[in-house]
């Protein structure tokens, strides 16, 4: 039942995300009020859940790199696990660059991927393009592309590109 | 012969069993693979057992000629330790199972064997690849031979325990769904959206199978047959795998309203798999279908506060 739910709120924040001039208000109308309660809750304990558990060694790794970055490159403080303004989305590294671009960074890990071609599955796409739709840029950072850098300098270099828009 | 004839054991006859299979072990050195696997079958079918350490000796003499060994000869020995409700080492499982993945479309499905790779600890004790080997050896039972109805049982068992973190390899997948592909024609469609379920949990996009799917005599049998269930996994399938397929999406949906309209049972999970699958791959065009759902569902809503 619980992840019927979520399913259902993602559900509705697409179809806000679409803002349809027949369906402007997600599905506002189509449940009640206290269905759609049930699924926002069902979907936060979710969010909360694996926010907490996402704080991996890779997300520090890649914080600390960022850190390394010139401070030039950023307004403000970059921070780990931060909630979108809609309050739906968890973003692993969140960061605003100097010309004022929010960035969504995320490390993808092996479960974001499917085969053949390691392209990320439906749900990490559903979560760049809700990012998106919120004025987000999202940098994905592959699990392989992050564990082939082995000197500090190679994952300087490997954040600086897209990082410097 | 006694294990064929149904005949039971008396304790007398017990001991003398055991006699037999000490001079058995004995011999080993020069018994065939099918010897082996007739012994294990028929003390099995008896309900009796052999004890660990003669069978540690068979199944190592069983291993040591896997590669002249038939397929039927491997899964039968697999069933028959399951059924005694035995192990065997782990490399040694593996190197059994990998053999008869090996060869899988020479084989026929033992009725149990599905059901004792479970019993013998393939899927939950074993390592990634012994698991890979049994899931493959299932899904091809529940594939090739639909009247195994509980393979589908296990290998959808199996596969949800793989995906809590190990893949299977891919040629064996491969294997696998080209067979599927190959007779998607009388396959049932509980077959083909548990395969897709499957591959979906190991993160495989069976991209051939869904391109077959797609063709029209396919897609008609399909859908013709498929419950609420199946089209609901299908979906699913495809939103987790990032399938973005305008015609089989639009002919799930379609069929999911005429279901709807006859009144067939549609479960609370249904509903939200349909629904989410739509979201995910961003059909705008399918919201008419997803609203009507939802409505649908919110008559039926539990609430779970």
């Amino acid at each position: 039942v619980t992840e019927g739910l979520q399913q259902l709120h993602q559900v509705h924040i697409w179809l806000q995300q679409l803002q349809l001039s027949e369906q402007p208000q997600g599905l506002s109308g189509v449940l009640s009020e206290q269905q759609l309660s049930e699924c926002a809750v069902a979907w936060e304990l979710q969010r909360c859940s694996n926010a907490t558990a996402a704080a991996s060694l890779l997300q520090q790794q890649v914080m600390a790199a960022l850190q390394q970055l010139p401070s030039s490159m950023w307004q403000g403080e970059m921070r780990m696990e931060s909630v979108t303004p809609d309050g739906n989305l968890s973003i692993d590294i969140a960061a605003v660059t100097a010309a004022g671009v929010q960035l969504a960074i995320e490390l993808d890990g092996p479960t974001h991927f499917v085969s053949p071609g390691n392209r990320l599955n439906g749900p990490t796409q559903f979560r760049n393009r809700m990012l998106a739709a919120q004025g987000y840029t999202v940098i994905s950072i592959p699990y392989w592309e992050w564990d082939a850098c082995k000197t500090a300098q190679q994952r300087h270099e490997h954040l600086m590109f897209p990082t410097t828009r | 012969v006694t294990g064929r004839c149904g005949w039971t054991v008396r304790d007398r006859d017990g001991q003398q069993l055991q006699q037999l299979l000490a001079a058995y072990t004995e011999q080993l050195h020069s018994a065939i693979p099918q010897g082996i696997t007739n012994v294990l079958w028929g003390v099995a079918k008896l309900q009796q057992q052999v004890p660990p350490g003669r069978l540690q000796l068979m199944v190592t003499a069983l291993v040591s000629q896997v590669d002249r060994a038939k397929p039927q000869d491997i899964s039968n020995a697999v069933w028959a330790v399951g059924k005694m409700g035995q192990q065997v080492p782990e490399q040694q499982l593996r190197l059994l199972l990998e053999g008869l993945v090996g060869r899988l479309h020479q084989a026929k499905p033992h009725p149990g064997c599905c059901k004792h790779l479970v019993g013998c600890g393939a899927f939950e004790e074993a390592g990634a690849a012994t698991a890979a080997a049994a899931v493959a050896i299932c899904i091809h039972h529940s594939i090739g031979y639909g009247k195994a109805t509980g393979c589908v049982k296990y290998t959808v068992g199996g596969s949800a325990s793989l995906a809590r973190g190990q893949q299977v390899p891919e040629q064996q997948l491969q294997l696998i769904l080209a067979a599927l592909e190959k007779h998607l024609q009388s396959v049932k469609p509980q077959e083909v959206s548990n395969s897709l379920w499957a591959c979906a949990r190991f993160r495989h996009v069976p991209g051939q199978l869904l391109t077959a799917l797609q063709e029209q005599r396919h897609l008609e049998s399909f859908l013709s047959d498929a419950t609420p269930q199946h089209l609901a996994n299908t979906a699913w399938a495809c939103g987790q795998l990032w399938y973005s397929s305008s015609t089989l999406l639009d002919s799930i949906m379609q069929q999911t309203a005429r279901l709807m309209q006859q009144r067939s049972s549609f479960k609370a999970q249904h509903y939200c798999n349909l629904c989410w699958a739509v979201a995910v791959l961003h059909m705008q065009h399918l919201v008419p279908v997803v609203l009507q759902l939802v409505k649908a569902y919110a008559c039926t809503w539990e609430s779970s506060v």
